[in-house]
């Protein structure tokens, strides 16, 4: 199964670039979302 | 381009008019399907203030968006570092509701298939002390207003954009410059 997307910009010289999140990137998402702020009716 | 040029005078356009426009477009970036977005070089030493506008939907369901301040395209995950206080207000999908605490990141809003705007306001994230911010947000599935800063003394460059939901993005993100 591939890995999201992530797009990534250079700000400075407008270089756009989208490709699949790394493994390691992919499981540093996870864990974030996981552990993210709850919304109203989740808490 | 994130550096303001300078016009001289006599150009159509005078070195005083140009200079007097107060935003300037330091960065911008496109989601067309995307999950994540990292915005690089988008803080400068031109700024101490910036202003952040953005209209994302998902592609299916709803997902709450979430950013980080980042530098060097590493995205700042400190534990508590994120302090922010709101409120939700009324809409039935989320209810409404006070909320204040210290997070891995900011959370901006939550959104549907429809487009929720944002406008934010960041200041001195270049700077080598905490980044303050303020603004609200709004879409089909929740209203939020909120305020808050970053805790660490670190200067930064970027922004790290993702959603809850691990769904594909779609809209744009822009980030002004403020001209003292």
């Amino acid at each position: 199964m591939n890995n999201p997307l992530i797009v990534i910009v250079n700000c400075l010289t407008g270089e756009e670039t989208t490709r699949e999140m790394t493994d390691e990137e992919y499981a540093a998402y996870l864990e974030s979302i996981s552990n993210a702020q709850p919304l109203p009716n989740e808490a | 381009m994130a550096t303001p040029p300078t016009f001289s005078v006599g150009q159509y356009n005078t070195a005083a008019y140009m200079n007097s426009i107060g935003l300037w477009k330091t960065g911008s970036i496109t989601l067309t399907g995307q999950t994540t977005a990292q915005l690089n070089n988008c803080f400068t030493d031109d700024f101490d203030k910036y202003q952040i506008i953005y209209n994302l939907r998902m592609a299916s369901g709803a997902s709450g968006v979430n950013a980080r301040l980042s530098v060097g395209g590493t995205p700042d995950a400190t534990a508590s570092s994120y302090v922010v206080g709101g409120r939700y207000v009324g809409y039935p999908t989320v209810g409404a509701a006070d909320f204040n605490g210290a997070y891995t990141e900011w959370q901006f809003t939550y959104t549907g298939t429809s487009s929720a705007a944002l406008s934010i306001v960041v200041t001195d994230p270049k700077a080598t002390r905490p980044t303050s911010f303020a603004g609200n947000a709004s879409s089909t599935n929740a209203a939020v207003y909120f305020a808050g800063y970053h805790n660490q003394n670190t200067a930064y460059d970027g922004m790290y954009f993702f959603n809850t939901g691990t769904t594909a993005m779609y809209g744009s993100i822009t980030v002004l410059g403020i001209r003292n």
